[in-house]
């Protein structure tokens, strides 16, 4: 899971062509689209789903390249544990993340007991690297009909709900998204953890 | 005792608190990155602060600030140096007196800044830093400055003083008048000087005058800052104020004169390493601009590594196998290693002990690649085998030898405990006499090849700007024998703008550079700038020879060679080289031109351990038959990335070598694999020279020894030992 640091690619740009270095366009081109297009998703076939021994989780930070997360473990209270090959860790309740370990900016809701508040509340946030803990305000909007485009699955019917997130302050706003399908399970998700990362897109696969 | 504990867990709580209250300045105020002045130097406004960028820092800034456009680049060599090379255009005044030579083009001045740490900041005491401006140059903006910065909160405050071009600010007496009066009168460059030279006879001399100014971080905008300062410029005295009175070539004075010695800015980071900034300088003057910079030092590259080994899916089976028979195990070591791009050459099984040679173009760090040889060979290899020895080989010629105790390889794998390891392994000089079982046979000539755009650029020239042309490049590495090789290059050009071209060389000296435009223009279509055949050998212990013919270089072809002793538990190298070299067409493709010279160097290396700073000292001729010494040295950052400069003196004088005085320049170099996901072994950069001329050119050769050999001292390969598990 990472992304391109655009101040390098200003500086590369000029290099890949004045260079006597002889880089490789087979190698430069993957990386000049992805820094102008971002990284393409890849959609799930219906036969990874069916190949993959446990649920998983595709996960994508905002132009960064996609990960998959695989569910190690839930807890007595429902706590999702979704691990990946690089040392990511995220911690989930119906698919709000609560937790992340082994990114360069991880966060944590320090208090939190229940899955998408059905209530505005306030809720500790803790940033880490650096660290810093702040008051994070949450509110949610009313959930609607939506459809979305999920990998193998086609355009299915899900229930889209917006949650209002805002730490005063950082005089910061922001909104997460979740889409249900019709048993309540959180499919797909967008995402805000640390304000010195971007957004990530999470869809769920699940094998119960 | 409860008391005592209790007070403890308060303090405790309290330092806990304070750390984290740091910590969320931080997101308050997100970007902290050092931001750069007008002069392109990391600083407020106009005035120079004392901050630095960390080392392995390479910047760009460019600003527009009436009458003057600036372009900088910047290197941070160290963290407490600041190194930069300022670009500038002056509005008032035109390159030339000539129309027909330089047209309408306005006067291009080019300077070298430096920057000094004397003190790092503390709680108390602030950050000291000595400075020069226009350090090498035509002395139009020259100034030497002391300054102190010190951030309180979410302000950085700066206050300094300035002597030349600085001396603008709440002027005081000189303080160094009181020791010497040579300092009481600045004067200018030396009678003889042609521009580039070090004026460090007028250093603090003249008015001096304290100059001061604030960076104020703002709360929650993106790390953006305000920039106030009590201005320290000279402006009667910098560049060409009253136009022709100053400068023949000046042909007005500046319009705009001082108003107001307080300017205003505003700066507002992209991103942590990009700037926009716009500031109101001298009562008048908008002035906008934008930096961009990057920290090439660490190994944390823009973009994750992915490229583990190639899993052996059924590792236990072909273990199981290759106790059948050495043979399988030599072909299956092959098979595992060539698919990873680290290429078997020889084998061979004595007792319990694995020897492998083989050679690898991928991977910067000598003990990386060395750790995935053992890898692999540790997963095919029978349990009976308890030693690896593992020989990596350049140029045919075994550089370096790693016996690695399998037991040991396998204990520590699992944490990736490489400094442990270091006790059970020995890193031996490469020893060519090695007899092998195995050798497999190699399809000779072996032929590797790509084809790369590439870009030749003249910038800053009387004639224009900046000219030209994008061209397709064709290289090729063709092996004969292991160590004999042809390199060839050759590019056909694309699209290209040097009609504008006409500047005809001046030099006094054998145009052996001076010729560019010829060669830029007569070659645009297509030409080969080398067709270089290569023989190495290993003559005896630590030494080293090279023998090469063909078109050398873009100028110069011929024949020649060189010698290099390392001796391979020290770090120091003595080469020499020799080469008999004519001067190539124009067109340069297969002709000749008359000049022809015999060219030679001393090669003096020697790496300091603890920085990783590299010196070069060369001496012998040069190309256009001068003789004397080129200084280069530069500092080798953990990621592999270099930043260097360097500088010659010859037995010509200053009129004969031209304008710049002498020769001197900097340079950069970044690890491709910084940028790309996959690991890389070459670099990419480039060199500045202020002026092209003649006096001090040493032959461009490729295939150095100092470079090819770079593996055959232990040093180079256990500096990076941290690296044998990745």
């Amino acid at each position: 899971m990472f992304m391109i640091k655009k101040t390098s690619l200003f500086i590369l740009l000029p290099l890949l062509i004045s260079s006597c270095a002889n880089i490789s366009f087979s190698d430069a081109s993957p990386l000049l689209k992805a820094a102008i297009f971002g990284y393409q998703s890849k959609p799930v076939t219906l036969k990874e789903f069916s190949d993959a021994q446990y649920s998983f989780a595709v996960v994508k930070f905002e132009r960064g390249t996609e990960a998959r997360l695989v569910l190690s473990s839930v807890n007595e209270n429902g706590l999702f544990k979704w691990v990946g090959g690089d040392g990511v860790i995220m911690y989930t309740l119906n698919g709000k993340i609560l937790k992340t370990v082994g990114l360069s900016h991880n966060f944590e809701l320090l208090d939190w007991k229940e899955p998408v508040s059905q209530m505005a509340r306030k809720n500790l946030v803790l940033f880490k690297n650096p660290n810093g803990i702040f008051t994070q305000e949450i509110s949610r909007g009313s959930e609607v009909f939506s459809e979305i485009d999920f990998h193998y699955e086609g355009v299915i019917k899900v229930k889209f709900l917006k949650e209002r997130l805002a730490i005063r302050d950082l005089r910061l706003k922001q909104e997460n998204l979740y889409w249900f399908d019709n048993t309540g399970m959180v499919k797909r998700s967008i995402q805000h953890l640390n304000p010195k990362t971007s957004s990530v897109t999470l869809d769920f696969f699940y094998k119960f | 005792m409860k008391f005592a504990m209790n007070k403890l867990v308060s303090i405790l709580l309290m330092l806990y608190s304070a750390f984290l209250l740091s910590s969320q300045d931080e997101y308050i105020y997100p970007s902290n990155a050092i931001s750069f002045s007008n002069y392109g130097t990391s600083g407020l406004i106009q005035i120079p602060s004392a901050r630095f960028h960390p080392g392995g820092t390479l910047a760009f800034n460019w600003v527009d600030n009436e009458p003057y456009q600036r372009g900088s680049i910047i290197a941070y060599p160290f963290d407490w140096l600041e190194a930069s090379y300022q670009y500038t255009d002056i509005e008032n005044a035109l390159y030339s007196l000539s129309p027909g030579f330089s047209g309408d083009q306005t006067y291009k001045d080019k300077s070298f800044d430096a920057k000094i740490r004397l003190f790092q900041e503390t709680d108390l005491m602030p950050a000291i830093a000595f400075g020069s401006r226009d350090l090498g140059g035509t002395g139009i903006f020259s100034s030497e400055y002391f300054v102190a910065s010190k951030r309180i909160n979410n302000v950085d405050f700066s206050l300094g003083m300035g002597w030349g071009i600085l001396s603008g600010g709440q002027k005081i007496t000189n303080p160094f008048g009181y020791i010497s009066e040579q300092f009481e009168e600045r004067t200018g460059q030396a009678d003889d000087s042609q521009g580039g030279d070090f004026n460090f006879g007028s250093f603090f001399s003249g008015p001096a005058a304290i100059f001061a100014g604030a960076e104020i971080f703002l709360p929650n905008l993106n790390g953006s800052r305000l920039k106030i300062e009590y201005d320290g410029v000279d402006y009667e005295e910098e560049g060409f104020p009253n136009g022709a009175e100053d400068f023949d070539l000046a042909f007005k004075p500046i319009d705009k004169k001082q108003e107001s010695k307080f300017n205003i800015g505003f700066v507002y980071p992209v991103t942590e390493g990009a700037h926009f900034k716009l500031s109101w300088t001298k009562g008048n003057t908008l002035s906008f601009g934008f930096s961009i910079n990057a920290n090439f030092s660490k190994e944390n590259p823009s973009v994750k590594k992915r490229d583990n080994l190639i899993p052996i899916s059924n590792g236990p089976a072909i273990k199981k196998a290759n106790e059948i028979q050495d043979l399988y195990l030599y072909r299956n070591a092959l098979k595992y290693l060539n698919q990873n791009r680290l290429y078997l050459h020889k084998a061979s099984l004595e007792n319990d002990q694995l020897e492998i040679a083989y050679q690898q173009n991928k991977y910067i760090k000598y003990a990386q690649s060395t750790g995935r040889v053992a890898k692999i060979l540790d997963e095919i290899s029978p349990d009976s085998i308890t030693k690896f020895k593992i020989t990596n080989l350049n140029a045919g010629i075994p550089m370096h030898s790693v016996v690695i105790d399998r037991n040991s390889l396998q204990l520590y794998e699992s944490q990736k405990y490489s400094t442990p390891l270091k006790k059970d392994i020995a890193v031996l000089r490469g020893d060519k006499n090695t007899v092998y079982k195995y050798e497999p046979t190699i399809k000779k000539p072996a032929i590797f090849w790509s084809i790369a755009p590439s870009l030749r650029s003249q910038i800053g020239g009387p004639d224009g700007f900046y000219f030209g042309d994008l061209a397709v490049a064709f290289h090729s590495e063709t092996l004969f024998a292991s160590n004999l090789t042809l390199s060839v290059s050759a590019q056909a050009g694309l699209v290209d703008n040097f009609e504008g071209l006409k500047l005809a060389s001046d030099s006094l000296l054998p145009h052996v550079r001076t010729d560019q435009v010829f060669y830029l223009k007569q070659s645009k279509d297509f030409n080969i700038p080398r067709l270089q055949l290569n023989y190495f050998t290993n003559l005896s212990k630590d030494l080293y020879g090279k023998i090469a013919i063909g078109y050398l270089e873009s100028m110069f072809g011929g024949v020649g060679g060189e010698i290099l002793y390392r001796p391979f538990h020290q770090s120091f190298a003595i080469g020499a080289e020799l080469w008999r070299v004519r001067q190539r067409d124009f067109n340069m493709i297969f002709k000749f031109r008359d000049y022809e010279t015999t060219t030679g160097h001393i090669n003096v290396y020697y790496e300091e351990p603890n920085t990783n700073i590299v010196f070069a000292l060369k001496g012998g001729k040069f190309l256009a038959q001068d003789s004397g010494i080129t200084v280069d040295f530069h500092r080798r950052f953990q990621s592999g990335a270099r930043i260097g400069a360097f500088f010659s003196l010859t037995d010509i004088s200053k009129y004969e070598f031209g304008e710049g005085s002498f020769d001197k320049g900097f340079y950069f170099y970044i690890p491709i694999e910084y940028f790309f996901s996959n690991h890389s072994k070459p670099l990419t950069g480039f060199g500045l020279r202020p002026i092209q001329r003649d006096g001090a050119q040493a032959l461009v050769h490729a295939k150095h020894l100092y470079g090819v050999t770079d593996q055959a001292q232990e040093f180079n390969v256990m500096r990076d030992w941290g690296y044998v598990y990745d």
